[in-house]
């Protein structure tokens, strides 16, 4: 299937990026809140990677994000280079996720796969608030040092704007490319078929571990962001209820798709930073809209767009032609 | 905790004491959680919601009902939401996979989290033991606080009246029947869904004992849900998905390493179940009392 290279849906990422800030200062937020909101966009396309991609729901990610912010952290006192201390951060992340991986991938799938990243994940909150001499304990981090990256200064929003749209740009690309490999296609029939693929002669555990250890890698690419862009780590990203936050947002967006989660981040972190200020109950708001589209959308936003285009078209659903990067949802078997 | 003049072997009584009422918690959380996976394949991640409820809920009731009758009418409730939960919310997903189900709960976390913020308020509560409760005995330097034996014998008697529910009635013939093939069950003639409710409602129903229990001794504060409701996996892992014995086993001794090691290692209040997790996964991954096969 040849298609020109402007259609390419890497090449329409890049130009969303770059119109993106304008949109959310257009629609009353600031560049700081574009910037966060593609450190979420990052975050939920790793946890994607994982999730959607091999079928494992992962509820411990946030301890990757975690070990990338407190990496990049510690790093920028050292190396006043951002992108060293980036790619340390997911260097590190994917360093701590492979024994990880090893110990966990192979004795679990479905829930208990959940249940157990979420109390290693919970561990490895309880070890960093001891750690105080390193990671500042239950203050967090602090003192993170952001300076020129050649002539540029960071400290100025709107070129932290750039700089997270490129990391953005380049984490959702090496994504794509993975997703697109052989090997991910190997990883889509894990998650939708995980009993027949081993009688293709795939070693599926190999498959999901490295999954896992890729998706970690960006989770913590991440978080190392997040840490330039708050110049503060809190103790309480490696909690479950960062994760959490992470898998709403995948979810809302589309967990089989591959943009999905990072619209849903997009989407999800605009109506908190409205509702916010509205209310100091707003995570009911979020999770009453999240149970919703458990409920009665399970493909999120994606699933959505996807079914209001087979309307537009006007054909039955079954004779629509499958959108290459939205893929249907399938309902996993075994 | 500070070593007095009682000496070292009356304080590790007093942390073994404490061990096993942490542990009966655990014990009610855990084996909640584990009836409704075991029959409905599901995990209830607003298990720990409902367990904060029953908590509020007794401190609510029992100004007006006394003590007692207002932690039975708490669990109750809190056991009748989940079987409502169940039907309006839950069933629709028994067709998909059973990770919508635990993101759904989650989803609801989030809303009983703010809903008991918004009704009891952000603060934490103080939840005065009943006075015929209150106070503890002695006898030869070992200290039993009252209320504390009373959590101890009541979970006792609570996990002993859900084994016969389980082992001697046709609802737990039913239950137990439906573990292995509800499919079969229902080609019976039995009513499965009904089943599926009630084993909701009853799991719920320990979740907001336990809540309800607790409040005394811990007192209440609107993070109870998303602090326990790991200690509640974790027991659940320890002990084996879906086991009954493996909730008791686990939760008691999850309670009583958590609370007795304090003694030599401080930090092992916070490390210690997730060790012992850790350690179980590497050499037994079904937990201590699963069975082969089964959530593997």
């Amino acid at each position: 299937m040849k298609r020109p290279l402007y259609k390419h849906p890497l090449v329409l990422f890049g130009i969303a990026l770059y119109v993106f800030p304008y949109l959310v200062v257009a629609l009353g937020k600031s560049t700081f809140n574009a910037s966060e909101f593609l450190v979420w966009a990052i975050f939920a396309t790793g946890l994607n990677l994982l999730w959607g991609h091999t079928g494992d729901l992962s509820f411990g990610h946030g301890m990757f994000f975690g070990w990338g912010a407190y990496t990049a952290g510690l790093m920028s006192r050292h190396v006043a280079f951002v992108p060293v201390d980036l790619v340390a951060a997911a260097v590190v992340a994917m360093a701590v996720a492979w024994p990880l991986a090893k110990i966990i991938v192979r004795r679990a799938t479905g829930i208990y796969f959940a249940m157990i990243t979420l109390a290693v994940g919970e561990m490895f909150f309880f070890i960093a608030i001891r750690l105080t001499s390193i990671t500042g304990g239950e203050n967090g981090l602090g003192d993170i040092r952001l300076g020129k990256l050649f002539w540029i200064d960071l400290t100025s929003r709107v070129n932290f704007y750039y700089l997270s749209a490129w990391v953005a740009f380049i984490a959702i690309a090496c994504a794509w490319f993975i997703t697109h490999s052989p090997y991910g296609r190997v990883c889509r029939a894990i998650q939708q078929n995980r009993a027949r693929v081993p009688f293709l002669g795939f070693d599926t555990v190999r498959y999901r571990e490295r999954a896992f250890v890729m998706s970690a890698g960006i989770c913590g690419l991440a978080g190392g962001l997040a840490a330039f862009l708050f110049r503060h780590v809190a103790a309480d990203t490696l909690r479950w209820t960062n994760t959490g936050e992470a898998v709403l947002i995948t979810m809302l967006g589309g967990v089989q798709s591959f943009f999905g989660p990072a619209a849903g981040a997009a989407v999800v972190k605009f109506l908190e930073s409205t509702l916010i200020p509205k209310t100091k109950y707003w995570p009911a708001v979020i999770g009453a809209i999240f149970a919703a589209f458990v409920l009665l959308a399970p493909g999120g936003l994606a699933g959505l767009a996807q079914r209001a285009r087979a309307l537009l078209r006007r054909r039955p659903e079954a004779e629509a032609p499958p959108a290459p990067p939205v893929a249907p949802a399938v309902e996993r078997t075994g | 905790m500070v070593l007095g003049a009682t000496g070292g072997i009356h304080q590790l009584f007093d942390l073994f004491l404490n061990g096993v009422i942490l542990g009966a918690i655990y014990v009610l959380l855990a084996l909640g959680l584990n009836v409704i996976l075991g029959l409905i394949g599901v995990i209830n991640f607003a298990h720990a919601a409902f367990y904060m409820l029953g908590a509020y809920l007794a401190l609510s009731f029992t100004p007006h009902i006394g003590f007692l009758p207002a932690v039975a009418a708490a669990a109750v409730v809190v056991g009748l939401l989940g079987m409502a939960m169940e039907v309006s919310l839950i069933r629709p997903l028994y067709r998909r996979i059973p990770e919508h189900a635990l993101l759904l709960t989650f989803g609801l976390t989030l809303v009983a989290e703010q809903a008991v913020r918004w009704h009891w308020g952000d603060y934490a509560k103080n939840f005065d033991p009943p006075s015929f409760l209150a106070g503890g005995f002695s006898p030869g330097g070992f200290t039993f606080p009252t209320y504390r034996l009373f959590v101890v014998g009541a979970t006792a008697v609570v996990v002993a009246a859900v084994w016969l529910l389980l082992n001697r009635t046709s609802l737990g013939l039913v239950i137990r029947a439906g573990v292995l093939d509800a499919e079969m069950v229902g080609a019976l003639g039995i009513n499965v869904p009904l089943a599926f409710t009630l084993t909701f409602g009853l799991g719920s129903l320990l979740a907001g004992l336990g809540g309800a229990m607790v409040g005394p001794m811990a007192g209440l504060n609107p993070d109870m849900a998303t602090s326990i409701i790991i200690l509640a996996f974790v027991v659940v892992v320890i002990g084996g998905l879906g086991s009954f014995w493996g909730s008791i086993v686990g939760g008691l001794l999850v309670g009583i390493f958590r609370s007795v090691l304090v003694y030599w290692w401080s930090p092992a209040t916070e490390l210690v179940p997730f060790l012992l997790m850790a350690g179980l996964l590497l050499v037994r991954p079904r937990g201590l009392f699963g069975v082969e096969g089964v959530f593997e």
